[in-house]
């Protein structure tokens, strides 16, 4: 280090700067491998940004590409971010799981991180081998085949996204997130219910979670006219006093 | 050096409860190795780095509706981008603490930022901002390294002008001490 700057800091901080944002800067492919994973966990599709799937494609090779001309390949990647997307969705639901046997914070971060970097290494296959989706399994037909089945049809397990299960699983983590300060896990837990689960049974208590989280990060104005947003379109849900409470409880 | 606020990336264009995605799209372009390299100078490793800046991105569109657009985007998307690193680093150490028996911790344990002292002693700059203070840190980078003013910092992180002004002379100075080699 040479002299000082008025402000106290050296004289080459300007070389220092450059040097670090050198050393720290994204490597090839990172921009596009996380505009996927925004784009899935948001469900933009192919709108933030087509340059996407070309990088993918190839294993990440730099560069602000995008043009036009590329959503077919921008979909197939999308569909691999999705597939790994789903694996992480699993995961939550294997690591509630754990969590729940083991009681401990501990084992829910361990097990969270390990997946969630089985499911980076999952993303990355599939982006390399990303193929057209697979044909859609064929419909089961409405009405029974002649013959009578003797033996009860083998029916697949039910997908665990679709389980009022794994609705409370998520919700329950939000909660958990906010009654302890972790507002942006919270933010992007109910981020992924909502994504996983426009429909979902919950969704009044998931909103009713929202108001809640923007109460306790101080967001009062925006908790209010969600709050009112809600009281307008479910004036008899059961959620309400819940909300109320949320709501007196910065007041 | 400063990494300047580009005059295309100073907000997006039309205020609503989401944005549109175009300007999503635009802001992620020109914001992305703003957010990285933040979130990579506040502690968070690259292992870790996809998955936080990830989170900024979600979180900014899910709480696009705090957003004034009347200011800069980028110290609105740092402010995220610290409470995100700030949220790593707590999980971090407890991960640390569960994991590691006490005999088994040599100098009290691998904190946030030993662990990045260790991952890369690529930067000497780097390796002498993992010695302050986050909130120093957080303060430090913002204006000294992305050029952001005193009462937008204070805006987004929601902190007091004065708070930031003394949390930049101390940052400045311990920085400077390092490197100095003190």
């Amino acid at each position: 280090m040479t002299g000082e700057r008025e402000d106290g800091l050296p004289e080459d901080w300007e070389v220092l700067s450059r040097a670090d944002a050198r050393a720290l800067a994204p490597p090839p492919g990172a921009k596009e491998r996380v505009r996927l994973q925004v784009a899935v966990t948001l469900g933009l599709g192919a709108t933030l940004g087509a340059g996407a799937a070309s990088t993918a494609a190839v294993g990440g090779a730099a560069g602000a590409g995008g043009a036009a001309g590329q959503a077919p390949a921008a979909e197939g990647a999308i569909a691999a971010a999705t597939k790994a997307l789903l694996v992480k969705k699993v995961v939550v639901a294997t690591v509630a799981a754990a969590t729940a046997v083991t009681g401990g914070t501990a084992a829910y971060v361990e097990v969270r991180a390990r997946h969630e970097e089985s499911a980076r290494r999952a993303a990355a296959v599939l982006h390399v081998a990303t193929a057209p989706a697979p044909p859609a399994a064929p419909a089961l037909p409405l009405q029974p085949a002649e013959e009578p089945t003797p033996a009860p049809v083998e029916t697949p397990a039910p997908s665990i996204l679709d389980t009022l299960g794994d609705e409370r699983t998520l919700l329950d983590q939000a909660r958990v997130a906010i009654s302890r300060g972790r507002f942006s896990e919270a933010e992007v837990l109910l981020g992924r219910h909502a994504q996983a689960f426009p429909e979902g049974r919950l969704v009044e208590e998931r909103e009713a979670l929202h108001i809640r989280l923007l109460v306790r990060e101080g967001h009062l104005g925006e908790a209010h006219r969600r709050a009112a947003l809600f009281r307008q379109q479910h004036p008899r849900s059961i959620q309400l006093p819940v909300i109320d409470e949320a709501l007196r409880g910065r007041r | 050096m400063t990494e300047g606020v580009p005059p295309a990336a100073l907000a997006l264009a039309r205020k609503a409860d989401v944005p549109t995605a175009p300007d999503f799209a635009a802001a992620y372009d020109a914001e992305f190795e703003a957010v990285w390299l933040y979130v990579r100078r506040l502690g968070v490793p690259e292992a870790d780095v996809e998955d936080a800046v990830h989170d900024v991105f979600v979180v900014a569109h899910r709480r696009y509706a705090t957003y004034d657009p009347s200011r800069p985007l980028r110290p609105w998307l740092l402010g995220i981008a610290f409470r995100i690193a700030a949220q790593w680093r707590r999980q971090r150490r407890h991960e640390v603490a569960l994991a590691e028996p006490a005999m088994d911790v040599p100098d009290g344990g691998q904190g946030p930022d030993d662990v990045v002292a260790s991952e890369q002693a690529k930067s000497q700059l780097h390796a002498a901002l993992a010695q302050i203070d986050l909130h120093q840190r957080a303060v430090v980078v913002m204006h000294d390294l992305n050029g952001i003013s005193v009462p937008e910092i204070a805006t987004a992180l929601d902190v007091p002008l004065n708070t930031v002004y003394s949390r930049l002379r101390l940052g400045r100075a311990k920085v400077a001490a390092v490197l100095r080699g003190q």
